[in-house]
């Protein structure tokens, strides 16, 4: 029995192992928080952007571009030109209608030098590799939780709903989108913004 | 007298060993005597592997004053062989039966530096017959086999909920249900969303781009993280991760069950790694004010 808790333990240790570190480059994988409250989730907000794509694709055609480094996504916010993005043509595939960028840096015209990181952002048709709020038709924020019941705090909200303000959003223009799934959720994101960050919180795990 | 356990470390370069038939003769140079005695039992361990189980036959000391007027032991023990093990077995699944341990990972081997170690019965017992500290090597494999980025934020977590285990306590059932849910919460969700999120990303793009996809830092653009080989990884081993909490599960309802160990035996008999608390008390004297098990 002894020898069979041996055998079932390390099992065990190889799938932890194998588990917690990226495969490539041996750097640790999952969702850290360091000492320095410094968090590491962007497997979750790539998640989330699989998702509102995945519902894109819908009705759009996706087209994944690359940037200078390859078809390479930031693990932490970054200039855009450096990185893959996604482009949403309309169904027949011919008419560039938005890009959907993780992790880019956005400046805020009222103060160039000042620039927001958002986890995913939405920008208009031909937008440059140096945006600006203005090119944003959308931003989301990925908050990865401990346990769906726990409350988002004010300060987040609050921190959030000042970046939606700087970015001048909604943008809105309807005929962008022709899903309807992808219009109430931008909707929900322009109206109500907290609910949107619990939505996508709290779906995470439960979609299959 | 009582007998004493040994190990002993035979690729240590001061042990010279000559071999007749089943007999070793080991002898080496030391400043304090060697208290082992005929009868005594030994185990050799040979690199990273226990492999065979031997008596002490004979026990030869010789003292001596060398050049600098100090007392020198030369000592030579003749083994006598009781088995060789079927399979080599190896160290790290039996570190957690060793009270002695303090690294459990990639420095363990900072232990197994000497010539030789005296071990009580029950850790001579851990290794000859595999009777390990099974809650102790349950809970300490899954927080070492972390990636060391978890292990720090692990015990950050772990201190804000139970500030005690900074201090040297050890309750194993609160350890245990903490290893889980910072696992499950912090590497198998994690895992899972790459897993989903793979199988989109291969659908929008195609399987060629998809293999070309990964993830960056930016001030390290020379490595980068391919999601197709993590996603591969995370389809191998979710499942045998995910299985870690029905097992430290029993550790809990072993542990509660501990004044009364009759009822907890029965109650985890029905599982599959099976947990036998007359055993694992066999360790509580050996184990009592040792920290929470992991390697920083």
């Amino acid at each position: 029995m002894s020898k069979a808790a041996i055998g079932y333990i390390n099992n065990l240790r190889t799938a932890i192992h194998s588990l917690s570190r990226w495969e490539t480059s041996g750097k640790a994988f999952g969702y850290i928080q360091t000492v320095t409250d410094d968090k590491d989730d962007y497997i979750y907000e790539f998640f989330c952007a699989m998702k509102v794509l995945e519902d894109l694709s819908n009705n759009h055609r996706i087209v994944l571009k690359r940037g200078i480094n390859g078809f390479v996504f930031p693990k932490k916010p970054g200039v855009k030109r450096m990185w893959a993005r996604f482009v949403g043509y309309d169904s027949t595939g011919t008419t560039e209608q938005f890009q959907v960028c993780l992790g880019v840096k956005i400046k805020i015209t009222a103060s160039p030098l000042t620039t927001f990181g958002s986890d995913i952002s939405i920008q208009q048709a031909g937008t440059s590799d140096d945006p600006y709020d203005s090119d944003i038709l959308l931003i989301m924020d990925a908050k990865y939780k401990w346990e769906n019941e726990t409350v988002m705090d004010i300060g987040t909200i609050r921190e959030f709903a000042q970046c939606v303000f700087d970015m001048n959003t909604p943008n809105l223009v309807a005929q962008y989108f022709n899903s309807p799934q992808m219009l109430t959720l931008m909707r929900t994101a322009c109206l109500q913004m907290v609910s949107l960050i619990e939505i996508i919180s709290n779906t995470a795990l439960t979609v299959s | 007298m009582a007998k004493h356990y040994w190990v002993f470390c035979f690729d240590n370069k001061g042990l010279k060993k000559s071999y007749e038939g089943d007999v070793v003769t080991l002898s080496w140079e030391q400043k304090r005597r060697f208290s082992g005695v005929e009868g005594d039992e030994a185990i050799e361990l040979d690199d990273e592997y226990f492999v065979a189980e031997y008596s002490l036959q004979k026990v030869d000391l010789k003292e001596r004053i060398d050049k600098d007027k100090k007392q020198i032991w030369e000592i030579t023990v003749t083994l006598s062989l009781l088995k060789k093990f079927d399979e080599a077995k190896n160290r790290k699944d039996y570190l957690y039966s060793f009270p002695r341990i303090k690294y459990f990972d990639e420095n363990a081997y900072r232990h197994f530096r000497n010539k030789y170690y005296r071990m009580a019965e029950v850790e001579f017992e851990a290794v000859i017959n595999d009777d390990i500290f099974i809650s102790r090597t349950l809970l300490g494999t899954a927080i070492n086999s972390m990636h060391i980025d978890h292990r720090r934020a692990f015990v950050k977590h772990l201190v804000r909920i139970y500030p005690e285990v900074a201090v040297g306590k050890l309750d194993y059932e609160v350890v245990a249900e903490n290893v889980v849910e910072y696992i499950k919460t912090c590497i198998l969700t994690p895992a899972i969303c790459l897993q989903q999120s793979a199988g989109i990303l291969r659908k929008l793009v195609g399987d060629d781009i998809f293999s070309q996809t990964g993830f960056q830092d930016e001030n390290d653009t020379r490595n980068t993280d391919r999601i197709r080989q993590q996603m591969e990884i995370a389809n191998q081993y979710v499942a045998t991760a995910n299985e870690l909490e029905k097992f430290i599960r029993q550790v809990t309802v072993t542990t509660k069950g501990s004044s009364s160990g009759q009822r907890a035996i029965d109650v985890v008999t029905s599982e599959p790694l099976q947990i036998d608390m007359q055993k694992e008390r066999r360790f509580d004297r050996l184990f009592t004010n040792k920290y929470l098990p992991i390697e920083l």
